[in-house]
């Protein structure tokens, strides 16, 4: 019996699966950008709730008139700042010009504001935006998709008239009146990016549900006298997830995409500095030569994008029990 | 044998409809399986056969009820399964069985080997979770397989291994009665024997009963005590196997019988083949042989024969208008040519 624990670990759980992607370079890199991104949303989620319970200014919502539109720091030629200052040896050079450095390494926008701060807080709406429209769209996507595959018939042709009718409307129509009906902010964006891109998802899993329900697998199943839910959410989901996953993978950035871009339109978020707002606001000052918000802004979005669908792929691939070689 | 048949079939009819145009309407049927009456006895092994087409698989799965009927009654220990609700029929389901051809589809590659053969005991919350690897390593050792089997992913294994595996997963719900839908076919001739004493060897340790489904003559013959011909989605010929594969009386069994190979018998000339399998869509008028029959007469063509005893043998049925009309020569059996 020893050897049948031993072997129990062969059986794939969280722990596994991370193991398995850290053994992938590329994989490892994403998680790295990913686990980056969590952070400075979970730092800028703490900064954001502290400042709420201290009923003060965030820091990154302070205005400094005097020091508007400061480079990045390393472009402000710190160590002569220090020099400059009044500092001798080479020590104190030091110790000043890296207190240089600290103070607003990104820059200033126009009021004064830390780019670097508002870029962690950027971090933290486009993650709760990615995550809370996949928490809304992948389950409405997946379970109409797993139903109308599975049943077929009238439950088929209602789903698919269904996501036939929602697909049909332009997306940003649809979120501009979702907007209108709860008012402009965050719930508008979760609401109306949720609500309208469940349908590619269920699109995917009906059509792949389909071609899973007369495998001999699911046959023998229902020849074993399961129930259609048993069968469909234990026998067959798990062999459709990786659509799921990579879903997921496309829609959390396509949906900081469309925040971005709803942002910037100026029907998203309201009074904080999403990514879309300040690319917004960066755009006025870019031709006079005020690049640093713009392009870190950019920057943050182009990782956080590349980061997640390189992972999604690599997850998919380490999920697929025929792709894994057996690690012991 | 009992009195009392494990299953009863009485004039099962399975048909597909044949959609077309824009709105589906329903313009011919596929009669795959058209008018069967069969009985099974426990313990006893049907052997099935027929060419490609013929319904055998349909019949099986329609037994198994992953099929739609069309009409007639499927009686098992007595009770009819049609008209009980889904929700019963679902709970009635472990008793009745199937092996399926592939074995490489019919594992779900999601799945351990333990989670797979203990699904069905797991669903019918005859096992509690605890038990299930106690008893996944009972029904492995009774397939012959190795206990470290239990975790492990269907993909891993070889072709006799998984089908070994998928038998224990049809096994282990206690059923009385396995349908074998072409069991061995997909299988090495070496592994295939092997997978055949298998399953002799749990038909005499459990009792249970197969309908044995196969093309291969030779396999049914080695399994089956009686073997029912399918031509069509009808039986024309059924009975004892050694009686029906020795001394066939439907024209079509001799067809099927010729096309045997065995080392040290020349290859007959007699028959040859006639024709393809008309459609089951449009099914010929009369015997749904005649057009391939080379003993075929006028009333062959009007008539449909009905599947009637021979003489001596009340067990062994055949649908032939002209079953008592074999004459003796020597070492071969022949009727006339009209």
């Amino acid at each position: 019996m020893t050897t049948l624990t031993e072997n129990s670990e062969m059986t794939p759980g969280l722990r596994t699966l991370l193991r398995r992607l850290w053994g992938e370079r590329r994989a490892r890199w994403c998680l790295a950008a990913v686990a980056i991104f969590v952070l400075a949303a979970a730092y800028g989620e703490g900064v954001y709730r502290y400042a709420q319970w201290r009923d003060e200014t965030p820091g990154y919502q302070k205005t400094n008139l005097s020091e508007r539109y400061l480079p990045p720091s390393p472009f402000r030629d710190p160590f002569g700042q220090a020099r400059r200052a009044g500092a001798q040896t080479v020590w104190q050079i030091t110790v000043g010009g890296l207190q240089a450095l600290a103070h607003h390494p990104l820059g200033t926008d126009n009021l004064g504001r830390d780019v670097f701060q508002r870029l962690v807080q950027g971090a933290r709406i486009a993650f709760l935006v990615g995550v809370v429209t996949a928490l809304i769209a992948i389950p409405i996507g997946a379970l109409l998709g797993c139903l109308a595959g599975y049943f077929g018939g009238r439950t088929d042709d209602v789903i698919v008239w269904l996501y036939s009718t929602v697909a049909s409307m332009p997306g940003l129509l649809f979120i501009l009146a979702i907007a209108l009906v709860v008012g402009k902010g965050l719930l508008g964006v979760y609401l109306g990016i949720g609500l309208t891109t469940w349908v590619s998802l269920c699109r995917l899993m009906r059509a792949e549900v389909l071609k899973h329900r007369d495998r001999p697998y699911v046959v023998a199943a229902q020849a074993l006298g399961l129930g259609p839910m048993r069968i469909l959410f234990r026998h067959i989901l798990p062999n459709v997830f990786h659509l799921v996953i990579i879903t997921f993978s496309l829609r959390f950035p396509a949906a900081v995409g469309t925040e971005v871009f709803l942002s910037f339109l100026g029907i998203g978020v309201q009074g904080e500095p999403s990514w879309g707002v300040m690319i917004s606001n960066a755009r006025l000052r870019l031709w006079q030569g005020m690049w640093w918000e713009m392009t870190f802004v950019t920057l943050a979005i182009f990782a956080v994008v590349l980061a997640f669908n390189l992972l999604g792929d690599a997850l998919r691939d380490a999920l697929d029990p025929r792709l894994r070689v057996r690690d012991n | 044998m009992n009195s009392q048949p494990l299953l009863e079939i009485k004039d099962l009819q399975v048909w597909f409809p044949v959609r077309r145009g824009v709105f589906s309407r329903t313009s011919g049927w596929i009669r795959a399986v058209d008018g069967v009456t069969l009985d099974l006895y426990a313990g006893e092994t049907l052997g099935l056969v027929g060419e490609s087409g013929c319904g055998k698989t349909t019949l099986g799965r329609a037994i198994v009820g992953l099929e739609k009927v069309q009409g007639g009654d499927i009686r098992f220990q007595g009770q009819s399964w049609m008209d009980l609700p889904a929700a019963e029929l679902r709970r009635q389901r472990p008793h009745l069985q199937m092996i399926f051809q592939n074995p490489h589809h019919s594992l779900n590659p999601r799945l351990t080997v333990q989670e797979i053969i203990t699904e069905g005991l797991c669903a019918h919350r005859r096992i509690s979770a605890t038990e299930r690897e106690t008893e996944a390593l009972r029904l492995l050792a009774d397939v012959g397989m190795n206990a470290d089997a239990l975790y492990r992913f269907p993909h891993e294994f070889s072709g006799g291994q998984r089908q070994r595996i998928s038998i224990a997963r049809a096994l282990a719900v206690h059923p009385e009665l396995v349908v074998c839908d072409e069991a061995v076919s997909a299988l090495d001739v070496s592994i295939r024997a092997q997978i055949l004493n298998l399953l002799l060897d749990l038909r005499t340790r459990h009792g249970l009963a197969y309908l044995f489904i196969s093309h291969d003559l030779s396999v049914v013959r080695y399994i089956a005590h009686r073997v029912a011909v399918m031509y069509l989605g009808k039986i024309v010929e059924i009975g004892v196997a050694s009686e029906v594969l020795k001394q066939p009386r439907h024209p079509y069994t001799r067809l099927l019988r010729q096309s045997i190979l065995e080392p040290g018998r020349p290859r007959k000339t007699g028959i040859v083949q006639l024709g393809e399998v008309p459609s089951p869509s449009q099914p010929p008028n009369g015997c749904l042989f005649h057009p391939r029959c080379p003993y075929a007469i006028a009333q062959c063509r009007i008539e449909p024969p009905q599947l009637l005893p021979a003489p001596g043998t009340p067990a062994h049925r055949t649908a032939c208008h002209r079953q008592n009309e074999w004459e003796e020569k020597g070492e071969s059996r022949s009727i006339p040519l009209t």
